[in-house]
């Protein structure tokens, strides 16, 4: 059955503004009102003292109704009652944490069910850090930052797929995980890689998603690749992957899917 | 007088930042031969170590080059460069490496034997465009001071960054191409290095990746514009990562694979 998809879906990169601006959880905020929104800690070790962040930053921006989905074991998302109140929030959002958590939690579980209803009955679908690549097809799950390794491409799991052939990075600048991104766009070319910086955003609908926030957001294009030695190379190697298309994105720049080709700004 | 054969010019080594016992330094221990290996150094004490690094690894010929001042062309210190068989600049500000030794006869003079075979180790001092100093942890901003400077321009058309794969690099080099897409960006691992025939091509040697970033069909940037503290947009860059072994050929810009 081919899924009607209406709804939008806002990655964010981590380390998202909670007391100035506050550009990103705005627009979270501004799909969510009036409410209910779902804020989701299954990826977190503190999950009380996020929820209690994450509550306090979008009632101040004028969201109600707004309750805690803990989920701390698998059998918490196969509760009936918890699925049923997701799948009728208007909103969901992920906090960070190990998105494997989440994944393991969630994955086929009726609130995984009740995501996607959310997202075809037009509803918005929200993730910050490891919230974010979660909700992609593909995770990095590499803990090898800062270096190009041919074993970063083997370190890949299945995320929720809400967005599909994906590979979602985050906290991207800071934490120099280009190497992980490439690997990863290397080793199944038919995935986007998107790096999505901190502190910066993108809201993905129907075939096309704007940024915003303060940071970039990098595409990796792996369609024209020449050569690479992902499936050669031993694990230590350093990477070689030819012929990347490589886009920095920033906000108000937005980036056509299908046609995989970046949009410039709208001139005022 | 018989006109001397026009030679080809050296070799150029590209060196990231490396250890003190990184297998780069003998890919240039072994060009010395049983010729002498001159250090060029800011200092007389960083000279002094590497001299000591170059003879474990075998160079028994080592001579000095100071440039802590401006270099003035004494008889003796043109004679070792007359008599090098290859040239190291160590790391260290590379700025003050060229405000000493650009434009000095000194460098004329070098340049000439390197056009006749000198081969010439060092890192960003080589390039036509020395990324001297940007941001580090975020990705690059329009009205970040991305401080570029000309180089000693044995390699003209690069701009190069090292310690290529910590936060936040790819933003600047990406930056730096964006500004003129006629440079070549270049970004090197720690303990890598580039072996590059001049004008043609180069090889990567060494533990990490090399990245090649083309600008010329970059299709927009906004670089150019006025908010300053947007972050950059390009759209369209190529890019090639490179691991040892590989090759790419400057004239036409692809790498090729072994």
């Amino acid at each position: 059955v081919k899924r009607r998809k209406q709804g939008a879906i806002i990655l964010i990169g981590g380390a998202e503004d909670k007391s100035g601006d506050r550009r990103i959880l705005g627009e979270v905020a501004r799909r969510a009102r009036p409410g209910p929104l779902v804020v989701c800690t299954a990826g977190s070790t503190i999950p009380d003292e996020l929820y209690e962040i994450y509550a306090a930053a979008f009632h101040d921006l004028g969201v109600r109704a707004i309750t805690h989905a803990n989920i701390p074991t698998r059998e918490a998302a196969a509760d009936a009652a918890l699925a049923d109140r997701i799948a009728h929030a208007k909103a969901f959002f992920f906090t960070g944490g190990d998105q494997v958590k989440i994944t393991s939690r969630i994955a086929g579980t009726p609130v995984h069910q009740a995501l996607i209803d959310v997202y075809t009955r037009g509803g918005t679908l929200a993730g910050t850090s490891a919230g974010a690549s979660a909700l992609g097809q593909t995770m990095p799950v590499s803990s090898i930052d800062e270096e190009h390794r041919v074993a970063a491409a083997s370190q890949l799991l299945a995320g929720l797929a809400l967005i599909e052939n994906v590979i979602v990075d985050q906290h991207f600048a800071q934490r120099g995980r280009m190497g992980r991104l490439i690997a990863g766009v290397a080793e199944n070319p038919r995935l986007l890689g998107i790096g999505i910086d901190e502190n910066t955003a993108l809201v993905w609908q129907r075939d096309a998603f704007e940024v915003l926030g303060a940071g970039a957001v990098y595409i990796v294009d792996g369609a024209g690749l020449t050569a690479s030695n992902v499936g050669t190379g031993p694990a230590q190697a350093a990477l070689t992957a030819f012929d990347l298309r490589l886009h920095v994105l920033s906000a108000g720049d937005s980036f056509d899917v299908p046609a995989r080709r970046p949009v410039r700004p709208r001139v005022p | 007088v018989v006109p001397q054969k026009k030679q080809e010019p050296g070799d150029l080594i590209v060196v990231g930042a490396h250890e003190e016992n990184a297998g780069i330094l003998k890919l240039v221990a072994g060009r010395a031969g049983s010729g002498t290996l001159l250090v060029a150094a800011l200092s007389s004490e960083m000279g002094q170590d590497y001299g000591k690094l170059f003879h474990k690894l075998g160079v028994k010929k080592i001579e000095h080059l100071d440039l802590e001042t401006r270099a003035e062309a004494d008889d003796a210190r043109a004679a070792l460069i007359e008599h090098a068989a290859i040239v190291f600049f160590t790391g260290g500000d590379p700025l003050r490496v060229t405000s000493s030794f650009g434009g000095s006869r000194l460098c004329d003079l070098m340049r000439e034997r390197h056009a006749n075979g000198l081969p010439i180790a060092g890192a960003s001092v080589l390039s036509g465009t020395m990324l001297v100093d940007g941001p580090n942890e975020d990705s690059h901003r329009v009205g970040d001071a991305l401080r570029m400077a000309p180089g000693l321009a044995f390699l003209p058309e690069f701009v190069i960054d090292r310690s290529f794969a910590r936060r936040g690099r790819v933003g600047r080099l990406l930056g730096a191409v964006a500004q003129n897409p006629r440079l070549i960006g270049i970004g090197i691992d720690e303990n890598t290095a580039l072996i590059v025939r001049p004008g043609e091509g180069f090889e990567v040697a060494g533990e990490g990746a090399v990245y090649v970033v083309n600008g010329q069909c970059i299709t927009y940037t906004n670089l150019s514009e006025s908010q300053t503290d947007q972050s950059i947009s390009v759209h369209g860059a190529r890019l090639d990562v490179l691991s040892r072994g590989d090759r790419f050929d400057i004239r036409k810009r692809v790498a090729i694979h072994p």
